[in-house]
């Protein structure tokens, strides 16, 4: 049975849009999105993420943004549904920032086995992690996910 | 090239012999067991009589030597003939390509030149994403959850 991952907002744009670096060589996210594409993981988009993302593409890519919403929206059965307002609360605890509670609760609706996201001043903070921790998932940077995949080394070890 | 195989279900009773077929046709091949009910009887011999099979192909992949000793190790670990850990993984792979996987790679490929040409920076961009995100919450959650609070208080 393949990882199931649940991405945030901020790992989702950066393997979307910033797959590769300036000198043209794949980015952290595009290497991670290169394993989803060889099939390395199962991807759980949650519809408050693909909320943000749709709002981001039609204020930055206006041009591309009905192309995109195009590309995603046959795919809407398979995104995690919204949170409701008590589990949102639930979870308002270990966020440091309120904001990204809906995101919380969406991925505690997934249960994935990994939390993808770059946003360490949200997502891998130490309430944060006491959450994950108690739903038995582990929060993963773009680098960490790597790591999973044996691609990277651990920093430290 | 054709070949066919029988499948069996795991704990059934049942006798597993692999046929290299007698017909005229060489390439074809024959694996069958018996014990399966929804599959249709062998009937090109009555020496394996009560034996089900169904078609497949047979192909040829080159793999290095490390490939190789790896799938052998899985197979040995598993209990499973090498042939069916490579089947069970190309199983997967097919399976994660076809399913209605969300395509990311055409997001990346319609986005991302738009990003370098627009010279859009990924530290501009999840910004951006913050403060979408924040208004998000006051539209759509803020109300419901001060709503909430005194119930749960």
């Amino acid at each position: 049975m393949s990882v199931r991952v649940f991405a945030d907002t901020s790992a989702l744009l950066a393997m979307v849009v910033f797959p590769h670096d300036q000198a043209g060589n794949p980015s952290l996210a595009g290497e991670v999105l290169s394993l989803y594409v060889e099939g390395k993981f199962e991807l759980i988009l949650a519809q408050a993420v693909v909320d943000e993302l749709d709002e981001v593409l039609y204020a930055r890519f206006p041009d591309h943004w009905l192309e995109a919403a195009t590309l995603l929206r046959p795919h809407a059965e398979q995104f995690v549904r919204r949170p409701t307002p008590a589990e949102i609360t639930a979870v308002l605890p270990f966020s440091a920032d309120p904001f990204d509670a809906p995101i919380f609760a969406s991925a505690l609706i997934a249960q994935p086995d990994i939390v993808l996201s770059n946003d360490f001043r949200a997502f891998h903070t130490p309430q944060a992690k006491l959450l994950w921790q108690e739903r038995g998932i582990t929060v993963k940077s773009l680098y960490g996910l790597l790591c999973v995949f044996g691609l990277r080394e651990r920093k430290g070890d | 090239m054709s070949a066919k195989l029988a499948f069996w279900q795991p704990g059934a009773s049942l006798i597993f012999r692999r046929v290299l077929s007698k017909s005229s046709n060489f390439d074809e091949e024959f694996i069958c067991g018996g014990g399966v009910d929804k599959l249709e009887p062998c009937c090109y011999s009555a020496a394996i009589n009560g034996a089900y099979f169904m078609s497949v192909k047979r192909i040829t992949i080159r793999v290095s030597p490390k490939l190789h000793e790896q799938l052998i190790d899985l197979a040995q670990a598993s209990s499973k003939s090498l042939n069916t850990v490579a089947v069970e993984a190309l199983e997967s792979f097919a399976a994660s390509q076809t399913e209605e996987a969300v395509p990311l790679q055409q997001l990346s490929y319609l986005l991302s030149p738009v990003a370098d040409a627009e010279q859009i920076s990924e530290e501009e961009l999840l910004a951006h994403a913050r403060v979408i995100r924040e208004r998000i919450w006051h539209e759509r959650y803020a109300e419901r959850i001060q709503a909430l609070e005194p119930q749960s208080a």
